[in-house]
């Protein structure tokens, strides 16, 4: 993605590129451990998602990567962005960031995952409106507490030392690389969910050895296995 | 425009207000001005050059374009040079040159480091470093010179008192920027310049301190730096530090709310009173007339001080009604009672060539 934002026109049609990118992603997501159901990505693509003259774009592309990839874990998944963007390959930045209206829009599609992708300077329509919008909804729409909201930043904030959070009802963690995306999860659910979070883990890590034992069975133990796993039955 | 008298929504005809794009965050709110055309016979930001230091009441420009130029108003050069912090107290005209033959214009300067003295080795500083003064003293520099002549230590005894925990006299504004470093630095990442953005209206602690306006979009966009952090940035930095900060943000009626809709509306309402407040200022500081003096005029630009009690500034007219530039900012310098956003009706914006909807 670096190298076809780096070019002055990418030759490859935008509908191919989707496919590679779709492609690479789906091979990412093999190695997650988490599976998600309704999710409403909220994508900022506000000019502060450019990064640095160093490294430009930069943001913007992790934050490409990261939702290529949470899509293919998902049963439902929708992009909502803090502007209005063109169909191309690349979203277009420019202007605020406002976080809150895509967030309302998510909720009003009745997602139960939202994930915030964003350095988190939030200034429009002002700031704190995400907040009072999520403080809002929790405390009188979803009292059983059914909506998880997620902050995933994709820059290094110099002044926190940290990735620059948004609000306390969506946890941040920094996200530089879809291959941490894992830990990412796991940090951010337990930020509000602890629990939730060290079960989803222990799962995780259980199935990880589970299939390094299978790779290590001889092949009859192995298809034995595989029958069971199918019908629930040992066919030995 | 009559006699000698604008109305700020003269200044503003052409332009419109970007609502979707206002940004609001601390104590700080800058409302975008757009306009789909930019007037693009005026040199770039970067042709017009400080190209001489002789004279601590004075400084040189080059004009490197074949092009008007435009010295914007409070325009400041604080470096670590061993010489003396300088600011441009009034807007300057600058005709055309060419880029082996600049125009030059010495133009009045006042020091805004009282305890330093020597002259700035041009060559050895980087031109895009130069800074805009804050609003508060862009008025003070306006007030204490002329755009003719102007003493150095005209802005002294301002800068004792400018803010209250700092003296910036005997310390200069370098102290006050160095000390903030870090702060207005989070400026630039707070706010960010929008498509077709030509100006800003500039809210801190609820009351309208500042309507800049510049040519062409690049401009705008070159000097954003300049604007949101050296400005409108040490500006919301000095009025927290003087009356605390007022953060004017309205809030989300709680009680209306059970479900996504009636979040969804109860969230509209929020942000239409928050524009709505924003709007009824707007609309009372457009609609004060402004007494307005020609100071010079170059070809088809002429340059006008205006002036009413509570703005001051300078605006640059194409023609005989067209403003391509302005530097109007609030005039008085100690804190009056603050306009409370809370406190004031949701009036409807008055017709005019200047549009907020």
């Amino acid at each position: 993605m670096v190298y076809w934002k780096s070019l002055d026109r990418v030759d490859t049609p935008i509908r191919e590129a989707h496919r590679i990118l779709k492609k690479k992603a789906k091979e990412i997501a093999q190695t997650l451990s988490f599976k998600m159901d309704k999710v409403g990505l909220i994508f900022d693509n506000s000019l502060s998602m450019y990064g640095t003259k160093e490294q430009p774009y930069h943001p913007m592309l992790r934050a490409m990567a990261l939702s290529l990839v949470l899509e293919q874990v998902s049963s439902e998944f929708t992009v909502y962005y803090t502007n209005p963007t063109e169909d191309s390959l690349f979203p277009r930045l420019g202007n605020q960031s406002n976080y809150a209206e895509p967030v309302l829009d998510a909720l009003k599609d009745k997602c139960d995952t939202i994930v915030i992708v964003g350095d988190g300077y939030e200034n429009a329509p002002f700031e704190g409106a995400l907040h009072q919008l999520l403080y809002v909804y929790k405390k009188k729409v979803d009292k059983q507490n059914n909506l998880l909201a997620l902050h995933f930043n994709p820059i290094y904030g110099a002044e926190t030392k940290d990735a620059r959070p948004i609000t306390d009802l969506a946890p941040t963690v920094g996200v530089r690389e879809v291959k941490g995306l894992n830990e990412a999860m796991f940090l951010a659910i337990g930020k509000s969910q602890p629990m939730v979070a060290v079960q989803k883990y222990l799962s995780y890590l259980v199935t990880l050895q589970s299939n390094k034992v299978k790779a290590l069975m001889p092949e009859p133990l192995k298809k034995a296995v595989a029958k069971r796993d199918k019908t629930g039955l040992l066919g030995m | 425009m009559t006699d000698n008298t604008l109305l700020v929504k003269d200044v503003l005809n052409g332009y419109r207000v970007d609502s979707e794009n206002i940004q609001s965050v601390g104590n700080m709110t800058v409302v975008p001005i757009i306009s789909d055309q930019e007037f693009t016979n005026v040199a770039n930001i970067n042709e017009v050059k400080l190209s001489a230091d002789r004279d601590y009441g004075e400084l040189e420009f080059a004009n490197h374009s074949g092009k008007l130029a435009i010295v914007i108003q409070g325009w400041t050069i604080i470096d670590g040079q061993h010489a003396q912090d300088r600011t441009v107290p009034y807007a300057q005209l600058i005709k055309a040159g060419t880029k082996l033959m600049p125009a030059k214009k010495g133009v009045p300067a006042n020091c805004v480091q009282a305890h330093q003295g020597g002259h700035f080795n041009v060559g050895a500083w980087e031109q895009e470093n130069f800074m805009v003064l804050p609003p508060s003293l862009r008025s003070l520099a306006i007030k204490n010179s002329n755009y003719n002549r102007a003493e150095y230590n005209a802005l002294w005894s301002s800068l004792r008192t400018w803010v209250k925990t700092m003296n910036c006299e005997d310390s200069g504004l370098t102290h006050f920027y160095s000390k903030h470093r870090d702060t207005l630095d989070t400026f630039v990442a707070q706010f960010e310049p929008v498509d077709k953005q030509l100006g800003a209206i500039v809210f801190i602690n609820g009351e309208l301190v500042a309507v800049d306006i510049m040519p062409k979009y690049e401009t705008w966009k070159a000097m954003w730096r300049q604007m949101i952090r050296d400005s409108y940035g040490a500006e919301a930095i000095r009025l927290q530090e003087n009356q605390g900060a007022q953060v004017t943000h309205p809030s989300i009626d709680v009680a209306s709310v059970k479900t996504v809709s009636d979040l969804a509306k109860a969230f509209k309402e929020t942000k239409d009173e928050f524009h709505n407040v924003l709007k009824r200022v707007i609309s009372t500081v457009c609609d004060a007339d402004m007494d307005y003096e020609n100071l010079e005029r170059i070809d088809e630009l002429s340059m006008l001080k205006v002036n009413n009690s509570d703005y001051t500034g300078q605006v640059v007219m194409h023609g005989d009604k067209h403003f391509v530039y302005a530097s109007i900012v609030k005039s008085s310098m100690r804190s009056k009672p603050l306009v409370r956003f809370k406190s004031l009706r949701n009036d409807p914006y008055s017709d005019s060539g200047f549009s907020f909807n």
